[in-house]
């Protein structure tokens, strides 16, 4: 079993060795399919990395604690909440962000849904909303409403009241299924 | 490994990043287990059921093997945190975390798991610890400095046995709360004309410093009748088993009322998921009830 350390004590020089010990690390990770290869400090959350570093400011920071589901991304195709996630954790996979939905200047099909229901008031929630309908439709194209409720349980909403947005991912099923 | 002044165990990071957050945990270093290839997966073998420690709750939850022979798992797996949460939570980080009313606990409890540990940097010394010895308080197990949980056993039962197994959360929302009280039960029948009891086990959470079995009341059922008036007097039973205790989310009064009906539900449930149909009751489906079925009436 080998395990690989990381710590997080300040050194006066960091570590050359990749993984190991140091204030920085390095990491490699593709970001909405774009490679990604930096030296970060080994206790930067993931939200912090791609708000900070890499200046997408999509994601966005509601609670902190994995509670409100605002700074939800997509790694591996899985929604995870950035900020109780340290961007070490998401090395060598594939982080995808809202910024990642819209292609050549056309909105995401959710994107669009979202738009025509009405179902974004402040749109502090809706970057997370729509990576957790992503997750969702990707793997299960005709969800049942009880399945789309299930999918955003994680992802708090202070304005609509829920209803538009259970309404845009059942829209937003439907377009995609006439596109596929 | 001795060298790293206050190591961590990194794995899902979903509690371990909030205590950072608040500035509680002096993150000397930590040590990421979350590429160690031996700790991932899921495998059926002969006679158990072997899950990584790195297994997410959302991979348990999801995994046909776990859903059939130990129900009660899957299901408390599908109900930690919120999906995000269980997209990166893992089994073996909800268990060294060690809370009382931690939710895949007492179904772990209830279906006898054997925890597989190492001692990192000799991981062929492993040590075979029973889930009963593994919790010692708030927040504490067994686990020796160095030593990490590769994998956690669960028994199957065998086939000729009718078996179910249950579990019910009580919280205060649907999502990302953390339960007032859990519990999980596993019960195996016997006899075909007036089945009985051949063995019950009880596991709660949050009634008392680490997740408990209720060995007297599992001593009473044995050989008693499947009747719901069994199953009620087990719940009554339960509370001379208990000493929860009053906290933001309850009253001691208050979930030792529940703990009772919690206890009577969940036997009941796991008779169910054992294929067995209540003389009171008229079948729901052929074969009386469909495990599916079983699980949507837990949730409630």
């Amino acid at each position: 079993m080998t395990v690989n350390a990381v710590c997080l004590h300040k050194r006066t020089a960091p570590c050359k060795r990749p993984g190991t010990c140091g204030e920085s690390v390095h990491i490699a990770l593709t970001v909405n399919g774009h490679a990604v290869e930096t030296d970060i400090p080994v206790d930067l959350t993931l939200l912090d990395f791609l708000r900070e570093n890499l200046g997408l400011t999509g994601t966005k920071r509601g609670c902190g604690e994995g509670d409100c589901g605002a700074c939800t991304v997509l790694v591996d195709g899985q929604g995870v909440t950035s900020c109780v996630m340290l961007a070490v954790q998401a090395c060598g996979r594939d982080v995808f962000t809202v910024e990642g939905l819209a292609q050549g200047g056309r909105l995401h099909p959710i994107q669009e849904a979202f738009l025509e229901v009405g179902a974004v008031q402040c749109g502090f929630c809706t970057p997370g909303m729509l990576l957790m309908a992503k997750q969702l439709l990707d793997a299960n194209p005709n969800p049942t409403r009880k399945e789309i409720v299930a999918q955003l349980a994680g992802n708090l909403c202070r304005c609509t009241g829920y209803t538009k947005i259970v309404d845009a991912v059942d829209l937003a099923a439907r377009k995609m299924r006439v596109l596929s | 490994m001795s060298a790293l002044p206050e190591y961590r165990l990194f794995a899902g990071g979903t509690d371990l990043m909030v205590r950072k957050g608040r500035g509680l945990l002096p993150l000397g270093a930590i040590i990421n287990l979350l590429t160690v290839a031996e700790m991932q997966g899921i495998v059926e073998s002969d006679g158990s059921l072997d899950l990584g420690a790195l297994a997410t709750h959302a991979a348990i939850a999801a995994h046909p093997g776990v859903q059939q022979a130990a129900g009660a798992l899957a299901q408390a797996s599908s109900q930690v945190g919120s999906p995000q949460i269980r997209n990166m939570g893992t089994l073996a980080g909800n268990m060294c975390n060690a809370s009382p009313a931690a939710d895949t606990a007492t179904p772990l409890l209830a279906l006898e798991a054997m925890v597989v540990a190492a001692m990192m940097g000799r991981p062929a010394r492993e040590r075979h610890i029973p889930i009963r010895e593994f919790f010692r308080g708030p927040g504490e197990t067994c686990l020796e400095p160095g030593e990490v949980v590769v994998r956690v056993r669960i028994p199957l039962a065998s086939s000729t046995l009718g078996t179910g197994s249950s579990f019910i959360k009580l919280a205060r929302r649907r999502s990302l709360a953390i339960a007032v009280i859990n519990g999980a039960a596993w019960i195996a029948l016997a006899g075909s004309a007036a089945p009985c009891i051949a063995e019950a086990r009880i596991a709660l959470g949050a009634v008392a410093p680490t997740p408990i079995r209720l060995p007297a009341v599992e001593d009473w059922l044995r050989g008693r009748p499947v009747t719901k008036a069994v199953f009620a007097e087990a719940g009554r039973r339960a509370l001379a088993c208990i000493n929860p205790i009053n906290d933001i989310r309850a009253t001691a009064d208050y979930r030792r009322d529940v703990a009772a009906v919690l206890v009577e539900r969940l036997l009941t449930q796991a008779a169910l998921d054992a294929n067995f149909c209540f003389e009171d009751e008229a079948p729901v489906s052929p074969g009386c009830v469909s495990p599916a079925q079983a699980h949507g009436v837990a949730t409630k």
